[in-house]
C-alpha cells in the first residue's frame, strides 16, 4: 500500500501561513529587517552621506596603504618554566567528572597551553559511558563566566580570606558552645571525601553524624570489604563529642526525587533509588519520566537506551511515552499519548490493571486506556526484559509503577536495588523542615553549598527575606553571587569543576575522579578546604594547596586500595584512577526483593483534576534546573522539541490556542500568534497559580496534552540583578545590544521563574499545579530556528520505516534507489538518480582518503549536544535573540525536527481501509495532525557534496573541493556574494553578518567580546570576521591533526583516529565520521548498508554524508512512512 | 773563522729565537685549549665556578709544601686524598659535594701548559657592546638626516628663486620690457604648460607610468617581510649559539618536529646551560644580557640558587603569520614527515644575531646543500609555499602512511599515471594546494 507522511516543521509550514509561503523560496530574509534597520532610531548613528563615504574610502585606502608598509610588533611570551607535559600548540586531554548535583558525566577535557577549551564524554572508562548532556558540553565555558567572584566577599564588598576565616570560625564556635541550630545545606552530595569533610565539620563543632546520606565511615575491616563509603543512611550512631550541639546536613534537590526513595521504602523496605538498566528492556513504558535528558542518570540511560535502538541487531525495544509536554524521551518513544498529569496515576494503575495486576479503580478515558492496554500487551509479552518509569515526584504513582514492575518480574533484572544510585538523595520533608526554621529564624548558623535555595524553592522569596537575617550567620559556597548568594553573609566562592579535586560514588561499586585542568583562575577555594580550615582540621593554602588533594588521596590510600587486587602500589593505582578518570567498578550482586503492595492505600498528589488548566513545571534539555542559565552557548541551542532560542515560554496545545484566543475554522491560516516569525509575534498568556503570575509568550506546541500547559524550568533567573554573567539578561531587539530595561531602569530577566508554580505536598515537592491562563493582550516576539528553512516539499530527505521491512523486509521496500525519467534517443527510460551527471567525476575514490559521515537517523533522539561541541570547537560566534529572529543563526551544524502525520488523502483511505476490515479505528482519530504527531530529528551540516553547487557559483573561487572529498572555504577569498548559501540544497552555509567580537550588539552575548570568555576559542580554527560565507569544515583541523599524527608515527589513519567534534560527543554513537577510502572502516560498512541513503539523492550533488533510514518500532502501517517510488520519479521528469 | 764561529753563533742565536718565538706562542695556545676541553666546564680562571677558581692554585699547592702533588691531584684526586699523603688535597676536598673528575689523561706537561694560561689570564673590562643596535634608531637617525638635508635644500633653492627674481626685473627694466609683476603663478604655470605641451605630455606619462609601476611594485611587497630583525629584550646571538657552538636548531626550538610551533624556548632550557655561563666571552665577558636570564628565572648567579622570583621575557616575533594560516612545523621538519632541513626557510641561521626573516636570495645561494630547493617568491607569502609544494616531491614508500596511500592508488592507474608522468609526484599532486591544507 502506497503511504505517504507529510514532514512539518511547524505549524506555520503544515498550514501554509502566508508568511511561510513567501518567505519559502528566499535564503536570507534581509529585506524586512533592512526596513527595520532604516526606521529604527540607532540610526542616527550610521548617518553617511556619499561624499562622507567617498572620503572615507579614500582615507581607508591609504591609510590601509600606509599601515601595510610597517610590520605590526607581535609580542611572544614563552613559559619560564616549561611544564613537562604541555608542548604549546598540541592539546593535552584529562579525564575528569563533571556533577553538579543533576547531571553527571564521565568526561574528557582538552585543554590548549593550559586552557581547557572542549569537555566530550569518556567513552573508554566511567559509568555514563560517554554520555554527556548539552549542559556538560557547554561547561567549559562557565568556568570564564566574568562574573565568577574573584574571592570571598562579605556583605558586598571583599574581604580576606583569613578575615573571612577568622569570623566565621569564630562564630561557628560560639553558636555550638551554646548549642546553636548550624546547618549545611546541599544538593546531593555523592563524593565519598566531601562526606568526610562534612563529617569532620560536624564533629568538630560537637554534632552527631547521623543525618540521612551522611556517610558513617568505620575504620574496621568492613571498610575494606563494603564499598568506600559505608552507605547506611538514617542510622544513628553515637555522637563524637558529647557537646550539645545541634549540627546537621540536610541535602536538598531542586528538582527532586524525594518520594521515588520513599516508595521505595515502602515497597522494598530500602529507601534507596535503584539502578535502571535500559540495555536489557526491550519494552520500556515512562510515565513523564524524561529519562533521555534530565532523570536521574539520564547521561547513562541514554547511551544505554540507544543501544537497544539498533535495528540490525535483529530486536529494537517498543517505547511507549505518557506525558503532558512534549519531551526528548517522548520525541523519540515509538508511541507517545499525551495525558494530563492529574491522570498519570490512572495511567499507571490502568497499566497495573492491564498486566493483570490489581485493579485500583481509578477512572481512566477509553482513549488512554487503550494506549495504556497496547503498553501493557507489550510488557507482558516481555516479562523480566521490561522496564516501567515515572517521574512524577509521588509517592502514589512511584507505588504503582513499583507494583508493575514486580508483577512484571523486573527486580533483579532491568531495576536492581542492590546497586542503588546515590544521586537525588533529598528528602523533602526534611528540606521543608529546614526551610520552615530558617524562615522562623530558628537557625543560627546556615551554609549552603551547591544550591540556590532562594532561586528554586517553592518559596524562595521568603526563605530568601530570612536569610538577610542578621542574627542569622549564613555562608555560601557559590562560584556566583546569585539569588542566594547574595543574601548571605559570607560568600566563601569555591572553584569551578575544572579546577577542582573530588571524588564522586554515583553507584554501588562504581566510584570516579575529578581532576583540576587548570589552576583556579581567581581567589576561590573549595569548599572542603573551606570547611576543613573552620573544622581546625587544615590550614588555609594558597592556589597551589594541595589540602583537599590530600585529603581525598588519603582516604582512597585507606578505602579504597585495599578494596582492589589490580595494582601493586598505592602510587600506581592512584595514578591509573585518576588517568582513567574512575578505577575498576566493583558491583555487588543482587538479592531477591520482598515486595509489600501497598497500591491500595497509595496516597496521591496526583489525581483527577477539575482545573481547566494544568502547568507543568518541566526542564528542558538546554538549561535544565537552571544553574547555567547565563552560558549564551545554551541560550543560543536551539531548545529540541520547539527550537526556540533564548526563551521561557508556555507550551500550549495548537487546539486550546484557537479556544483560547478565539480562532475559529478558516481563520486560524491568518492568525498570526500561531505562526512564529520574524514580524509576527506571538501572544502572551497571565498564568497563575496560586498566588503566583507569570506573564509569558504562548508557544503552540504540537503533541502537547490538551487542557495543559508546561512552563520550563531555569529561567527567570537574577530577578533582582544578581550578578550571575551578562548573558543572563533580556538584551533589546535592536542595533544597540543594550539590556532591556523595565521601567525602573532594571534588567530584565530571561522568561520566568517556574519554581514559583511548585509546592511542597504531601511531603514531597510538586512540579504539577492547577492553573489559570488569561489572554494578556499583549505580542511578543520569539526566536525560532524552525522557521528558517523550508524542505520545500522534497519527500526525498527523510525516510522512516519499521522494524518489521528491516528484518523481513527488503531494501526496496523501504529504502528504494532513486530512479530519474529521462529520455534517450526519442525514448523515455528509468535510470538510476546516481548514473546521471551533469559534471565529470572528482577523483576522490581511492585517491588518498574520502571523508565521509554516516547519521543514524534511529540512534540520534536529537539531544543536541553535537551542536554544542561543533560550537565550541570551531569558534561559532554567539549572535543573540534579535539575529536568531532574522534567521541568521550562525550554527554550523542544526538538527532539524520534523514533526510527521499521515497526510489527508492517506489517512482517509486508511481509515476506510480499516472500516471495512472492521478493526477498531478509533487510534485513526488521534491523527489530528498537530494533536500528537511523530517526530525525527535529523542533524543536517554541510554534506561536501561531490558535485557541490555551492562551489560551482563562486565568483572567486573561496569555496573549492578537496581531494579528500571535502568542500573547503577560504574565507580570506570570499567577498560575501552568498551565491552559494543560495545555491545549496541542504541550506547549511551560514553568513556571517557582522564583527561579532567587536560590534557593540554582541557585548553582553558574545563570548569573544569578554577578555575572561574569549579564553575559551580554540586556537586551531580561524575567528572569522564579517562579510564571509561559514559551514561545517568536516572539523578539517581535526583531520590535518590526524592525519599529521599518523604521518609522524608512519602508520596509516586508523579507523576512529579522526573524528568530528559531533560525531566525538555524539553519546548515542549516532554520528559515525571516518575515511571512506578504506575499505575496513565502520564509515564505509555503515553506508553500504541497506539502511544507508544520502538526502536529495536525486539531484545529483553527490554528498560524502549517508543518512541511515529512521526505523520505529511499530506495527501499524499508518505509523510508517513509505516513500512512494513512482510518485517521485515524476516529480523529476524532464 | 772567526767570522765563520760568530757567524754560526749568529745562526744558531737567530735559530733559537725564532724557535722560542714560533714555540712560545704555541705552548700558551695549546693551555689554553687545554683548559677550554678540560677544565672549563667546571672551573674558571678568575673566580670560583662548580670548582675552586683555578689563579694562583700551583702558587696555592706550593704554599702548603705539596707543589709536586698538584700533579697527583690532578690526575687523580680521589686517590690523592685516600692516599691520605696531601693534607692539602683534603682540605680542598670539601669544596664542592661533588668530586672532581679525574683527569688521568693529561701529562705533567699539559698541567704545566695549563696552569701556565690560567695564572696569564687578566680581568677584562667590561664594557657594552654595539651590536645589534636597534633597527629603527638608526633609520631615525637617517631620517632626521634627509629631513636636514631638505630643508636646507629648500631654503637655498627659495633664495635662489628670490635672487633670479630680482635679476629678471633688473633685465627687463634694463632692457625696457614691461613685466606683469600680478601675474599669478598658476597663469605663469598654464603658458609654460602650452609653450611645451609635447614636453609636459611626455613628462606626464613617464610619471604615469613610472609611478604606476611603482605602485604595483609596492602593492606585491605589501605584507612581505623579508629582512624582517625585530630588536629584542635580550641581545641574543644565534652565530654563537648555533653557528659557533654548533648547539642543534632543535635543542632550544624543541617542539619543532612536535607541534605547529617550532616553540620560542622557554627560560629553564636556556639555564641548562646559563645556570654555570654566567658571562658572555663573546661579549668580552660581560654579564649584561645573561643576567637577564637569569632575572627572569629568578637565578641568583652568586649563590647559585633560585629566589622563585621569576619575570617571563617578552620576545618580538620575527616570523609571522597571518591568523588565517595554519603553518605547522611538524609536519615540514619531522623525519616522518617531509623532513625539510630548517634552512629551506629559515636560511644561514648561523650567521644571524637577532631571529630574522630570511631573504629568498639568501636562501638560493644555498641551494644545492641539504636539499633546499631554489625559490623565486618572496619569503613567507603564500606564493612562496606554493612553488615549494609544487617542486617538493613525496617520496610515496617513505612511511607507512604513504605506502597505504600508494596502495589505494593501485585500484585507480589512471590517477597515478597522471600524477607521476614527470617521474615526481609533487606535494601539490597530492593536495598541497588545495585551501584547506592551510586554511580553516
Amino acid at each position: 500500500m502506497s503511504m505517504k507522511k507529510t514532514y512539518w516543521k511547524g505549524l506555520d509550514e503544515k498550514d501554509q501561513s502566508p508568511e511561510f509561503v513567501q518567505n519559502s523560496n528566499k535564503e536570507f530574509r534581509e529585506d524586512l529587517s533592512v526596513d527595520e534597520f532604516i526606521g529604527s532610531e540607532a540610526i542616527g548613528d550610521f548617518q553617511t552621506g556619499r561624499r562622507d563615504f567617498l572620503k572615507f574610502l579614500g582615507f581607508g585606502v591609504a591609510a590601509a596603504t600606509l599601515a601595510s608598509c610597517e610590520a605590526p610588533v607581535i609580542k611572544s611570551i614563552p613559559y619560564v618554566n616549561k611544564p613537562e607535559d604541555i608542548t604549546p600548540g598540541v592539546a593535552n586531554w584529562y579525564a575528569s567528572t563533571f556533577y553538579d548535583g543533576n547531571d553527571y558525566g564521565s568526561v574528557l577535557v582538552k585543554a590548549r597551553e593550559g586552557r581547557p577549551i572542549w569537555v566530550k564524554g569518556n567513552k573508554d572508562f566511567g559509568l555514563t559511558r560517554g554520555g554527556i548532556t548539552p549542559r556538560i558540553g557547554a561547561s567549559v565555558l562557565n568556568l570564564y563566566n566574568n562574573d565568577r567572584l574573584r574571592g570571598p566577599v562579605s556583605g558586598g564588598s571583599s574581604v580576606s580570606w583569613t578575615d573571612a576565616d577568622a569570623d566565621i570560625q569564630s562564630k561557628l564556635k560560639a553558636i555550638a558552645d551554646s548549642g546553636g541550630k548550624v546547618r549545611i545545606l546541599s544538593n546531593t552530595i555523592i563524593s565519598p571525601s566531601t562526606n568526610l569533610v562534612i563529617n569532620d565539620f560536624i564533629s568538630s563543632l560537637g554534632g552527631a553524624v547521623s543525618e540521612m546520606g551522611a556517610p558513617v565511615v568505620s575504620d574496621s575491616v568492613d571498610a575494606i570489604v563494603t564499598p568506600i563509603i559505608s552507605d547506611v543512611t538514617g542510622v544513628d550512631v553515637e555522637p563524637v563529642s558529647a557537646s550539645n550541639a545541634d549540627v546537621k546536613h540536610i541535602q536538598y534537590d531542586a528538582v527532586s526525587y524525594s518520594a521515588m526513595r520513599k516508595a521505595n521504602e515502602e515497597s522494598f523496605g530500602k529507601a534507596v533509588i535503584p539502578a535502571y538498566d535500559f540495555t536489557r528492556a526491550k519494552a520500556v513504558v515512562s510515565i513523564d519520566a524524561d529519562f533521555m535528558a534530565n532523570w536521574l542518570m539520564h547521561t547513562k540511560y541514554n547511551v544505554d537506551y540507544a543501544e537497544t535502538r539498533n535495528p540490525e541487531a535483529g530486536w529494537m525495544s517498543k517505547h511507549f511515552h505518557f506525558e503532558s509536554v512534549m519531551s526528548l524521551t517522548g520525541a523519540n518513544a515509538d508511541s507517545r499519548c499525551p495525558i494530563k498529569p492529574s491522570e498519570q496515576s490512572a495511567v499507571a494503575a490502568a497499566i497495573l490493571k492491564h498486566i493483570g495486576g490489581k485493579d485500583l479503580g481509578i477512572a481512566v478515558s477509553d482513549e488512554i486506556d487503550a494506549y495504556a492496554a497496547k503498553a501493557a500487551d507489550k510488557l507482558k509479552e516481555h516479562k523480566g526484559e521490561s522496564l516501567v518509569v515515572a517521574g512524577a515526584n509521588d509517592k502514589g504513582v512511584q507505588v504503582i509503577v513499583n507494583a508493575i514492575n514486580n508483577t512484571l518480574n523486573n527486580y533483579g533484572k532491568t531495576i536492581d536495588l542492590d546497586n542503588e544510585i546515590y544521586l537525588k538523595q533529598a528528602d523533602d520533608a526534611l528540606v521543608k523542615e529546614l526551610v520552615n526554621d530558617v524562615i522562623s529564624g530558628d537557625v543560627d548558623a546556615l551554609l549552603i553549598y551547591g544550591a540556590n535555595p532562594v532561586y528554586t524553592l517553592p518559596n524562595g522569596a521568603e526563605f530568601g527575606e530570612a536569610l538577610a537575617n542578621e542574627n542569622m550567620l549564613s555562608v555560601s559556597f557559590s562560584e556566583f553571587a546569585d539569588e542566594t548568594a547574595s543574601k548571605c553573609t559570607y560568600i566563601c566562592p569555591d572553584h569551578n569543576y575544572l579546577e577542582s579535586w573530588n571524588d564522586y560514588k554515583p553507584q554501588v561499586g562504581q566510584y570516579a575522579i575529578q581532576q583540576p585542568v587548570i589552576r583556579p583562575l581567581f581567589d576561590s577555594r573549595q569548599a572542603q578546604e573551606s570547611l576543613l580550615v573552620w573544622a581546625g582540621k587544615a590550614e588555609r593554602g594558597d592556589k597551589e594547596s594541595k589540602t583537599y588533594y590530600n585529603y581525598i588521596q588519603d582516604a582512597w590510600r585507606k578505602y579504597g586500595f585495599p578494596m582492589q587486587s589490580e595494582y601493586l602500589t598505592f602510587t600506581e593505582y592512584w595514578n591509573w584512577s585518576v588517568h582513567n578518570g574512575s578505577p575498576t567498578a566493583t558491583a555487588i550482586p543482587s538479592t531477591p526483593v520482598s515486595f509489600t503492595d501497598t497500591t491500595s492505600t497509595a496516597v496521591f498528589s496526583l489525581q483527577s483534576s477539575d482545573a481547566a488548566w494544568e502547568v507543568v513545571a518541566y526542564q528542558k534539555v538546554e538549561i535544565g534546573e537552571g544553574q547555567y542559565s547565563a552560558n549564551p552557548w545554551l541560550q543560543e541551542l536551539p531548545d529540541a522539541i520547539t527550537k526556540v532560542c533564548w526563551d521561557n515560554f508556555v507550551t500550549m496545545a495548537p487546539a486550546d490556542c484557537y479556544d483560547l484566543f478565539n480562532i475559529t475554522g478558516n481563520e486560524k491560516g491568518k492568525w498570526d500568534g500561531l505562526y512564529i516569525e520574524q514580524e509576527t509575534p506571538v501572544n502572551m498568556v497571565n498564568v497563575t497559580v496560586g498566588e503566583q503570575v507569570l506573564k509569558l509568550p504562548v508557544y503552540p506546541l504540537p503533541g502537547q496534552a490538551r487542557g495543559t500547559i508546561g512552563v520550563a524550568l531555569g529561567y527567570g533567573r537574577a530577578e533582582n540583578q544578581e550578578a550571575i554573567g551578562s548573558a543572563a539578561f533580556q538584551i533589546k531587539l535592536d542595533q544597540t545590544g543594550d539590556y532591556d530595561l523595565d521601567a525602573d531602569g532594571n534588567k530584565k530577566p530571561i522568561g520566568g521563574n517556574a519554581y514559583k508554580f511548585t509546592s511542597f505536598e504531601n511531603d514531597s515537592i510538586k512540579y504539577y499545579a492547577d492553573a489559570e491562563v488569561a489572554d494578556a493582550n499583549e505580542k511578543y516576539f520569539l526566536a525560532c530556528t524552525q522557521t528558517h528553512h523550508t524542505i520545500m516539499g522534497r519527500t526525498s530527505i527523510l525516510r522512516e520505516t519499521n522494524l518489521e521491512s528491516i528484518i523481513s523486509g527488503h531494501k526496496e521496500d523501504y529504502n528504494p534507489a532513486h530512479e530519474l525519467h529521462v529520455h534517450t534517443k526519442g525514448h523515455g527510460e528509468h535510470v538510476k538518480a546516481t548514473d546521471v551527471s551533469l559534471w565529470d567525476e572528482h577523483p576522490v575514490e581511492f585517491v588518498g582518503h574520502r571523508w565521509g559521515m554516516s547519521v543514524d537517523l534511529t540512534a540520534c533522539n536529537g539531544c543536541g549536544v553535537c551542536i554544542v561541541a561543533c560550537h565550541s570547537e570551531n569558534n561559532v560566534p554567539v549572535v543573540g535573540k534579535d539575529e536568531i529572529r532574522r534567521a541568521r543563526d550562525l550554527h554550523w551544524l542544526r538538527m532539524d525536527r520534523y514533526f510527521s502525520s499521515i497526510d489527508d488523502d492517506a489517512r482517509s483511505r486508511w481509515e476506510a481501509d480499516k472500516r471495512e476490515e472492521g478493526n477498531d479505528w478509533s487510534y485513526a482519530n488521534l491523527e489530528v495532525p498537530e494533536d500528537n504527531p511523530s517526530v525525527v530529528f535529523m542533524p543536517m551540516m554541510c554534506h561536501h557534496c561531490n558535485h557541490a553547487p555551492c562551489e560551482t557559483v563562486c565568483p572567486v573561487a573561496a569555496t573549492t573541493h578537496s581531494n579528500e572529498g571535502l568542500n573547503m572555504m577560504a574565507y580570506n577569498r570570499c567577498i560575501g556574494t552568498r551565491y552559494c548559501g543560495n545555491n545549496c540544497p541542504y541550506k547549511v552555509r551560514r553568513f556571517n553578518w557582522f564583527n561579532y567580537r567587536d560590534y557593540r550588539k554582541f557585548k553582553h552575548i558574545n563570548n569573544s567580546q569578554d577578555e575572561m570568555a574569549r579564553m575559551v576559542l580554540n586556537p586551531d580554527v580561524t575567528v572569522r570576521s564579517r562579510g564571509v560565507m561559514e559551514k561545517c569544515s568536516f572539523c578539517v583541523q581535526r583531520i590535518q591533526e590526524g592525519k599529521l599524527n599518523a604521518k609522524a608515527e608512519s602508520r596509516a589513519v586508523a579507523d576512529g583516529d579522526i573524528v568530528t567534534a559531533c560525531a566525538d560527543a555524539c553519546p548515542s554513537g549516532a554520528i559515525v565520521f571516518g575515511d571512506w577510502n578504506d575499505e575496513d572502516s565502520l564509515v564505509r560498512s555503515k553506508t553500504s548498508g541497506d539502511r544507508a541513503y544520502q538526502a536529495l539523492e536525486e539531484i545529483g550533488v553527490k554528498p560524502n554524508l549517508w543518512y541511515q533510514v529512521k526505523v520505529r518500532n511499530v506495527e501499524e502501517a499508518a505509523e510508517v512512512a513509505h516513500v512512494d517510488t513512482a510518485d517521485e520519479s515524476h516529480n523529476e521528469e524532464h | 773563522m772567526k767570522f765563520h764561529w760568530t757567524n754560526r753563533l749568529g745562526v744558531a742565536t737567530f735559530f733559537t729565537v725564532l724557535i722560542f718565538l714560533a714555540v712560545m706562542p704555541v705552548k700558551a695556545q695549546d693551555g689554553k685549549a687545554l683548559f677550554k676541553a678540560n677544565c672549563a666546564s667546571c672551573h674558571k680562571a678568575l673566580k670560583n665556578s662548580t670548582g675552586p677558581m683555578l689563579q694562583g692554585a700551583k702558587a696555592r699547592w706550593a704554599d702548603a709544601d705539596e707543589a709536586d702533588n698538584i700533579y697527583k691531584w690532578v690526575k687523580d684526586p680521589i686517590g690523592l686524598v685516600e692516599s691520605g699523603t696531601s693534607q692539602y688535597a683534603k682540605e680542598i676536598s670539601t669544596f664542592s659535594p661533588t668530586d672532581m673528575t679525574p683527569q688521568g689523561a693529561l701529562t705533567n706537561d699539559d698541567i704545566d701548559l695549563i696552569f701556565a694560561y690560567v695564572d696569564g689570564v687578566k680581568p677584562v673590562e667590561k664594557k657594552a657592546t654595539t651590536e645589534g643596535a636597534s633597527a629603527e634608531e638608526e633609520g631615525g637617525a637617517a631620517h632626521m638626516w634627509i629631513i636636514l638635508l631638505i630643508v636646507v635644500f629648500g631654503v637655498v633653492i627659495f633664495a635662489a628663486k628670490g635672487v633670479r627674481k630680482q635679476l629678471a626685473y633688473v633685465v627687463a627694466e634694463k632692457e625696457g620690457v614691461e613685466i606683469d609683476i600680478n601675474k599669478s603663478v598658476k597663469t605663469k604655470l598654464g603658458e609654460w604648460i602650452l609653450r611645451n605641451w609635447k614636453l609636459t605630455l611626455i613628462m606626464f606619462l613617464i610619471a604615469v607610468v613610472t609611478g604606476g609601476a611603482d605602485l604595483m611594485k609596492r602593492g606585491f611587497e605589501v605584507g612581505v617581510f623579508e629582512d624582517y630583525q625585530p630588536s629584542q629584550t635580550i641581545n641574543y646571538s644565534h652565530k654563537l649559539h648555533n653557528g659557533e657552538m654548533g648547539i642543534d636548531c632543535k635543542y632550544c626550538h624543541s617542539s619543532a618536529e612536535k607541534s605547529k610551533h617550532a616553540g620560542i624556548p622557554s627560560v629553564n632550557v636556556c639555564m641548562n646551560c646559563h645556570e654555570t655561563v654566567t658571562e658572555s666571552e663573546y661579549r668580552n665577558g660581560s654579564t649584561d644580557e645573561i643576567a637577564k636570564i637569569h632575572n627572569a628565572a629568578g637565578y641568583d648567579s652568586e649563590t647559585k640558587k633560585y629566589t622563585g622570583e621569576t619575570s617571563p621575557i617578552v620576545w618580538n616575533k620575527a616570523h609571522n603569520l597571518p591568523d588565517h594560516v595554519f603553518f605547522s612545523h611538524a609536519q615540514h621538519v619531522n623525519p616522518n614527515t617531509a623532513n625539510i632541513d630548517c634552512k629551506q626557510c629559515h636560511g644561514n641561521v648561523p650567521t644571524y644575531g637577532l631571529g630574522r626573516v630570511s631573504t629568498t636570495e639568501e636562501i638560493n645561494q644555498l641551494a644545492g646543500t641539504d636539499g633546499i630547493i631554489p625559490l623565486t617568491k618572496p619569503l613567507l607569502t603564500m606564493g612562496w609555499c606554493l612553488e615549494c609544494h609544487n617542486e617538493k616531491s613525496v617520496d610515496l614508500t617513505k612511511s607507512e602512511y604513504y605506502k597505504e596511500l600508494h596502495n589505494r592508488l593501485g585500484s585507480r592507474p589512471d590517477f597515478l599515471r597522471k600524477i607521476s608522468e614527470d617521474d615526481k609526484i609533487t606535494v601539490r599532486e597530492l593536495g598541497g594546494w588545495e585551501c584547506a591544507k592551510c586554511h580553516y
